[in-house]
């Protein structure tokens, strides 16, 4: 009797070994499969539920040529989603096609995470000399493409119309008229329009945008890093003047939200909003006050948006590297670059000069977009990103949190993210 | 015991035909009985916490392979100013919590031993947070210290106050943790205190009263002794949760303003999860094993002087 109990035991443990091991062991076997065999793919994004229908439209047209192909998108939040493919490419377990983001670019190559594309370029029918070239530069290393951008939006500013009128303000594209947005104005009209409960500017994103404040420091002549990324610059003249710029907002003039308050731009309380023009995907939602688009401020030496850049990347070790391809030259074509047009600044020359990405219902006028999109284009400044980017980017975070609690002076602050973030670059 | 005294002389001489034996012997089962515990210890504990010293010695990226640097890990921790205003801050958190925490649990207890009719419902208010997620307890409280709209803020602003940034300033953010951190836990204590205060002899209380003695005194001479065992065992385990805090830092402050609320846990994680220097957190995690482990020795060694008839 004991002897029958322990071999019911054993062979229960036995089992649960098996049936555990024999599952991961049947995945594997699609991996051959020919053209008509049922094939799922994994797409990752960080959009919001707007883009995402957008794109359930754009896969659903894909079905139509190729009816075997189900693709399943996945979204993650911004902050997140680098960490997150990271951590899946540790596992092996990485989408098929995923967007990415500049900042992330250089990691994701240096770590061989993204496959070669450049075979696109021999086909005609997908006209590669569309896109504009300093679109590529991106993804290009030794001659070789590793992905495809589908959005560069300049940095602009939206502004809630209602708040400068009310307060008898001239709003920034008057301004521009009349040659005098600078970012000294951009300060006083903050202040201007500042009231209890209402703030006159918000750079900030989440609390972890601080890119779009570059803009001011290149507007003066500063910049983030040296030419060859070796050197932390920041800490100069024109930087320590940025963070003081936001410290006087935030402190003295309260034209600027304080770290954890919970502002948005669409709950009417923010007057003016830096984000790249893919905001406008939220902006266009806006019923209770009206909101348009203008350029950034311009300092002594000019004005100089932030250049957003976004693009595809076909994961390496998919499993249906093919079938990924195809979808990924969908996504791409003019037909797919057209279609996510509505809320992206195209790279396709042909899609950016078609009425269809300025002609959207609830887009701000088409004067705004081509004085603050298309004509910005040329100023536009891309933030390279760095092999490390994750490591600056928590360095120059922290040093927020310092400002943000009023810890230490912006001359501090600065000193301090240049001895964090040095050694990192070398 | 006798016939084991008779195995162990047989082994040797009938080796063979003791092992056949071995499939249905009593030690068989015991085996058996004991392997799924011993098995779960060797492959989820054991097994990870060698291989995290091994990890300590490299320097693992995630991607790509590790490499042994040595004590190289260590060194750097050493030279970290990050790391000792960590450490600091976990110390300053254990400090805050544990005192809060097991007072708040026993004058809690003391209050809702009495057998009143609908005391039942206190004990249990005070006991749901315990069986709340740590998540969903942290994100309401973020809400509660909100600056603008939080109801803490909002109920200050009625009697004329302006409240201040909670989770933003740097001289309150910690406190507030504090504060939350011994909500969530107090009840758990104090249900050991109830269930320790319910079983103190009557009888001492009688006697104690015939001696003499006031309410005071009869809790500090009767009461307290008597339940010390109980004391002894929440403040080992507050201690060690202390220092393991994570959940609520993570949701409310993420180790802000600065680096004020960043605690051990939360800095593995940081360089773990979002630095990806898998080597340099698990030496850190290596150190926190150590200091956990010291508290619990230096608390265990000095039981004996201050628990009352421990057994």
């Amino acid at each position: 009797m004991k002897r029958k109990i322990g071999l019911i035991f054993l062979t229960l443990l036995m089992a649960a070994f098996t049936v555990a091991c024999s599952n991961n062991t049947e995945t594997g076997s699609k991996e051959n499969g020919s053209k008509d065999e049922e094939v799922e793919l994994t797409f990752m994004m960080w959009g919001n539920e707007a883009h995402q229908e957008v794109y359930n439209k754009l896969i659903a047209k894909f079905n139509e040529t190729h009816p075997n192909i189900k693709v399943t998108m996945e979204s993650v939040p911004f902050p997140d989603y680098q960490q997150k493919i990271t951590v899946l490419a540790a596992g092996r377990e990485l989408p098929d096609v995923g967007w990415v983001a500049e900042r992330m670019a250089p990691q994701f190559m240096e770590n061989g995470l993204l496959a070669n594309v450049s075979s696109f370029k021999e086909d005609k029918d997908y006209n590669m000399e569309d896109f504009f070239p300093s679109t590529l530069d991106l993804f290009e290393q030794d001659n070789k493409l590793y992905g495809i951008p589908f959005s560069t939006p300049p940095m602009v500013m939206f502004y809630n119309k209602d708040l400068f009128v009310n307060a008898g303000e001239k709003t920034p594209n008057e301004h521009v008229a009349a040659g005098t947005w600078n970012w000294e104005q951009f300060e006083e009209s903050a202040k201007a329009i500042s009231s209890n409960g209402v703030y006159g500017a918000n750079f900030f994103r989440d609390w972890n945008t601080w890119i779009a404040l570059l803009s001011h420091t290149w507007a003066n002549g500063g910049d983030l890093f040296n030419k060859d990324q070796s050197k932390f610059t920041w800490n100069s003249v024109q930087g320590v003047e940025t963070l003081n710029m936001l410290d006087r907002m935030m402190f003295k003039d309260s034209s600027h939200p304080k770290a954890g308050e919970q502002v948005s731009f669409d709950s009417g309380k923010i007057g003016m909003f830096f984000d790249v023009y893919s905001y406008v995907s939220a902006a266009r939602n806006v019923k209770d006050f009206e909101w348009d688009i203008a350029p950034l401020p311009e300092g002594t030496e000019g004005r100089f948006p932030m250049l957003g850049q976004a693009g595809y990347g076909l994961f390496k070790d998919s499993k249906h590297p093919e079938e990924a391809k195809e979808l990924l030259k969908f996504f791409t074509s003019q037909e797919g670059i057209t279609a996510t047009s509505t809320f992206f600044v195209p790279p396709r020359e042909s899609v950016l000069s078609s009425d269809a990405f300025v002609n959207q219902p609830n887009n701000p006028p088409a004067e705004s977009i081509k004085r603050a999109v298309i004509d910005e284009m040329d100023n536009a400044r891309l933030q390279a990103g760095h092999v490390e980017w994750q490591k600056i980017d928590t360095a120059i975070q922290f040093g927020f949190d310092e400002l943000f609690g009023q810890l230490k002076k912006p001359e501090d602050i600065l000193k301090g993210m240049e001895e964090k973030i040095n050694p990192i670059l070398k | 015991m006798e016939s084991n005294v008779q195995t162990a002389k047989v082994l040797p001489t009938k080796g063979k035909k003791r092992r056949k034996k071995f499939i249905g012997s009593e030690a068989f089962y015991g085996y058996l009985f004991v392997s799924p515990m011993v098995i779960g210890f060797l492959l989820v504990m054991l097994f990870p916490l060698v291989y995290s010293i091994y990890m300590s010695l490299t320097d693992w990226q995630l991607l790509g392979d590790p490499n042994f640097i040595g004590s190289e890990n260590y060194q750097r921790l050493v030279n970290d100013p990050d790391f000792w205003v960590v450490l600091k801050n976990t110390l300053i958190f254990a400090a805050g919590l544990v005192p809060i925490n097991i007072l708040m649990a026993l004058l809690l207890a003391l209050l809702l031993q009495k057998n009143l009719p609908g005391i039942g419902f206190f004990r249990t208010a005070i006991f749901i947070p315990v069986m709340t997620s740590i998540v969903v307890w942290s994100i309401i409280w973020k809400y509660m210290f909100g600056t603008e709209e939080g109801f803490i803020n909002q109920i200050l602003a009625v009697i004329g106050i302006d409240g201040p940034a909670w989770l933003y300033d740097p001289d309150l953010a910690m406190g507030a943790v504090i504060v939350v951190s011994a909500l969530k836990n107090v009840g758990l204590n104090m249900v050991l205190f109830l269930a320790a205060l319910q079983q103190v002899d009557k009888n001492l209380y009688e006697a104690s009263y015939l001696d003499g003695a006031n309410r005071l005194k009869q809790f500090t001479n009767v009461t307290l002794p008597m339940i010390t065992p109980t004391v002894f065992l929440t403040l080992i385990l507050t201690v060690i949760g202390s220092m393991k805090v994570f959940g609520q830092i993570y949701v409310m402050t993420n180790g802000g303003p600065g680096n004020t609320t960043k605690v051990l846990v939360y800095y593995i994680w940081e360089n773990a999860f979002k630095l990806f220097d898998f080597g340099y957190a698990s030496a850190i995690a290596l150190v926190l094993f150590v200091i956990i482990l010291f508290f619990t020795i230096i608390q265990w060694s000095a039981r004996k002087r201050w628990v009352f008839h421990e057994e």
